[in-house]
């Protein structure tokens, strides 16, 4: 096709366009019924991309008595939200959290600005909160700066939309399943695999690691190789200044929130085999959970130390599998039952 | 709102529907000028202000220099009009930059100077409609055109929604006659209409976003790694993305408005198939440079004040070209770039222009190609985020550079071949035009090429970038 195709001042092309176009709706038609049939006789399933807009649609939709949940992937994928409603009677939070990422940005944010005085469940991960190469934050700063012009943009707010209602109902929307991508994918022999990461309404992520294809890059024991290494480089473990400046950092913004109202859970998720070995080796527990727990004024809770914790496989290392995300969550709800009624 | 989304597809479903529906050509321009608001405000309501002035400062300043009685009195509105619509670009584009520049230059002449922190959004498409705006009161000016009797001509010649963010940048005696008369779409026009914003979509989304983006991004984010072939691959792949995705968003435009019963200039015409720069020029962003040409170069002097005055002025086109771009020095090197290749092109065109061999096929093709690789460096500092990135690739470029690791074998082949590809197409699309080569093809193969297209767009469409023209 030339790809010169702005020659307007030409006379346009006399044809049965009505014809023409109506057979080529309907041949697209039928094309895409195929595809999407296709995709789902495989076994993959809708699924809604958590991307920036998607985040910024979740924050958007924070009121001063909401409950939203900070943190990592490891609480996008654990928590179910059918589950959750059940067990805590109430609509499910607002996942605010983001893949490796530090919640301090949007913490001091919600202290500082507003009147929040809601819930916070704070899925904290020393990895990510004491990382000082500043990558942890970085993206979570980029989309509050996009959140603020972001905001006015009724076009991304319905695009956003659109995204949900639309793109989320259809296979062949997935990212993983884009023409582009999947051309790539051929041409490295590396094609997804159905239904691992279906991306829900509400920015909730289960994974369902089991359908993985167990080989060569999956070992069911010791978990993703690749994640490891990602884990034995990811961020700059800050040293004794930083780690000070950073508890405080973290107190201000609670203790802030908790004078507005808020009140702020902290808990930790444990990882398991090779990468819990890694975390603990980088970001020791004594040096990092344990100080923040002793300095801080948020209510923590280490979920592996309370009596009943099922011991969940974490098939990569480090997120609840899908199959156990209900479970996960019926847990958390009565953890939570108890903190919350044990706090004023 | 870009036209790749879902959004527009709704939103212009909408507007089409009430367009042929409504019978007064008074409603439908009215419709048609409401319609274009809400798609700016779509972006950010309170910049529409911006548009409303701009367009009011016109209307009156025409008015004023039409009715003025003497030379002083229609400079003057001239100059108010100039500094109303230059002030706000200057304000909402280049205030920071400028600052930022100036702060430089004191702190290298030893005066510390922190300059203020300006939390300015840029209003999309401002670059655009004010160089629209000004067209037209530069034509009553100059005597070329007449004041407009109708105030909602001219507020819909500004916002007419398929060119204001992006351009082509109309020329108001050329649109004037298109809203004066009345028009509604043909089955031919919208049928055509709707083949070319599917044309559009396809580059944007398959070629632009899908395929170059990814390589271009991956080579410039990380430039410092980049070896030679790396480098070059990058370029290419930007090279190939930064024109897929404004013809493409020409292409929409001008779809668009078919279908609405009005025709937009070119803007693009197979650019990479140029033989020289000045030829390079007339194929690129036809409607930018088409009024550099008339509202800058030609007031310049251009070429009737001797050869080094033309230089001069082809020079300083070309770096206010670049600076139109966006507020930084990199695009100021590139627009630079290009007045040293125009400026050098035209002293070899005086002393070999004439000669026989300078016509025959091997050196024009040589010479085509040689535009196209010096375009292709030219690029790396309009996308290069800054000058140490934008050296490092051109040395990496010119001289082989360290072997390559960024990039896999996948990535050559999709970036080679799909720029091979555009270099051919744009090599025999130079003398005709889609809309010829369309009417040549049967039935069933623009039946099965429409439905491919639309296929593969809707098989891409999950990155949503925005265009990159929007931010000019």
């Amino acid at each position: 096709m030339p790809s010169s195709t702005s020659n307007s001042e030409l006379d346009v092309p006399r044809a049965a366009w009505g014809r023409t176009w109506v057979v080529a709706l309907l041949l697209l038609a039928g094309a895409l019924a195929a595809w999407e049939g296709w995709w789902r006789v495989r076994g993959y399933q809708p699924s809604i991309e958590a991307d920036d807009d998607a985040w910024i649609l979740q924050f958007d939709r924070v009121e001063p008595d909401s409950t939203i949940v900070v943190g990592t992937s490891r609480i996008q994928a654990a928590l179910d939200p059918e589950t959750w409603v059940a067990s805590m009677h109430s609509e499910p939070p607002i996942m605010l959290q983001l893949p490796g990422g530090s919640p301090l940005p949007l913490l001091e944010r919600l202290a500082e600005e507003g009147e929040f005085h809601g819930l916070v469940l704070f899925d904290f991960l020393p990895m990510f909160v004491f990382d000082v190469s500043g990558t942890s934050e970085k993206h979570l700063l980029a989309l509050l700066d996009l959140y603020d012009v972001a905001r006015t943009s009724p076009a991304r707010r319905t695009e956003a939309l659109f995204a949900v209602h639309v793109g989320g109902r259809l296979v062949f929307r997935n990212s993983q399943l884009m023409l582009t991508q999947l051309l790539r994918a051929a041409l490295k022999q590396d094609l997804p695999n159905p239904g691992v990461s279906i991306r829900r309404p509400g920015r909730f992520g289960p994974v369902s690691f089991k359908r993985m294809d167990p080989f060569p890059k999956w070992d069911p024991v010791e978990g993703f190789g690749g994640k490891y290494l990602v884990a034995e480089s990811t961020g700059r473990a800050a040293n004794e200044a930083e780690t000070v400046a950073l508890l405080a950092r973290l107190e201000s913004c609670i203790s802030k929130l908790q004078a507005k109202g808020a009140r702020v859970i902290a808990m930790s998720i444990p990882s398991c085999g090779e990468r819990a070995r890694i975390e603990e080796r980088r970001f020791p527990t004594a040096q990092y959970w344990d100080r923040f727990v002793a300095t801080t004024s948020a209510t923590t809770v280490k979920l592996d130390a309370v009596p009943g914790w099922p011991r969940f496989d974490c098939y990569d290392g480090s997120h609840i599998d899908s199959s156990d995300s209900p479970q996960f969550t019926r847990f958390l709800a009565g953890v939570l039952q108890g903190l919350l009624a044990k706090q004023p | 709102m870009v036209f790749s989304s879902l959004t527009f597809v709704a939103f212009f479903a909408i507007v089409l529907v009430l367009d042929r529906m409504l019978r007064s050509w008074t409603a439908r321009k009215w419709h048609l000028l409401i319609a274009s608001y809400l798609f700016y405000a779509a972006w950010n309501p309170p910049l529409l202000v911006l548009l409303w002035v701009s367009t009011c400062v016109d209307w009156f300043a025409a008015k004023g220099i039409y009715s003025a009685r003497t030379p002083r009195a229609r400079k003057a509105w001239l100059a108010a009009t100039l500094a109303t619509n230059f002030g706000l670009l200057g304000f909402f584009k280049y205030a920071g930059f400028f600052l930022d520049s100036l702060a430089a230059v004191l702190g290298a002449c030893g005066v510390a100077y922190q300059p203020p922190a300006l939390d300015v959004v840029l209003p999309p498409g401002i670059s655009f409609y004010t160089f629209m705006t000004l067209s037209y009161t530069i034509d009553v000016y100059r005597r070329e055109e007449k004041p407009w009797d109708s105030p909602l001509d001219l507020a819909l010649l500004v916002s007419f929604f398929p060119h204001l963010v992006a351009g082509p940048i109309l020329r108001a005696k050329s649109f004037h006659p298109q809203l004066v008369e009345p028009r509604r779409a043909t089955s031919d026009q919208l049928g055509w209409g709707f083949a070319l914003f599917t044309f559009g979509l396809f580059q944007k989304v398959v070629l632009a976003d899908g395929f170059f983006a990814p390589v271009a991004d991956e080579v410039f984010g990380k430039a410092l790694r980049a070896g030679g072939v790396d480098a070059w691959m990058g370029t290419l792949a930007f090279s190939g993305q930064i024109f897929c995705d404004f013809a493409g968003y020409s292409t929409c435009a001008i779809g668009v408005a078919l279908c609405l019963g009005f025709r937009l200039p070119e803007n693009f015409d197979s650019p990479y198939g140029a033989i020289g720069f000045s030829d390079f020029w007339r194929r690129w962003h036809i409607s930018l440079s088409s009024w550099l040409r008339d509202y800058l170069y030609i007031p310049l002097g251009g070429n009737r004040r001797g050869p080094v005055r033309t230089y001069v002025n082809l020079f300083l086109t070309m770096l206010i070209g670049g600076l139109w771009h966006g507020a930084s020095w990199m695009f100021v090197i590139w627009g630079g770039l290009h007045g040293v290749y125009l400026a050098v092109e035209r002293r070899l065109k005086e002393a070999f222009g004439e000669a026989r061999w300078a016509s025959t096929w091997p050196v024009t093709f040589g010479t085509t190609l040689l535009t196209y690789a010096l375009v292709c460096i030219a690029w790396v500092f309009f996308r290069a985020p800054d000058m140490k990135t934008a050296t490092h690739l051109t040395k990496v470029m010119l001289s082989g550079g360290k072997s390559s690791s960024l990039l896999g074998v996948v990535d050559y082949v999709v970036v080679g071949g799909l720029t091979i590809a555009l270099l051919v197409a744009h090599g025999l699309t130079r003398q005709r035009s889609l809309a010829e080569l369309w009417t040549r093809t049967p039935t069933w193969a623009r039946i099965a090429l429409l439905t491919v297209l639309l296929l593969t767009v809707t098989l891409s469409g999950g990155d949503n970038r925005a265009f990159i023209y929007f931010q000019f």
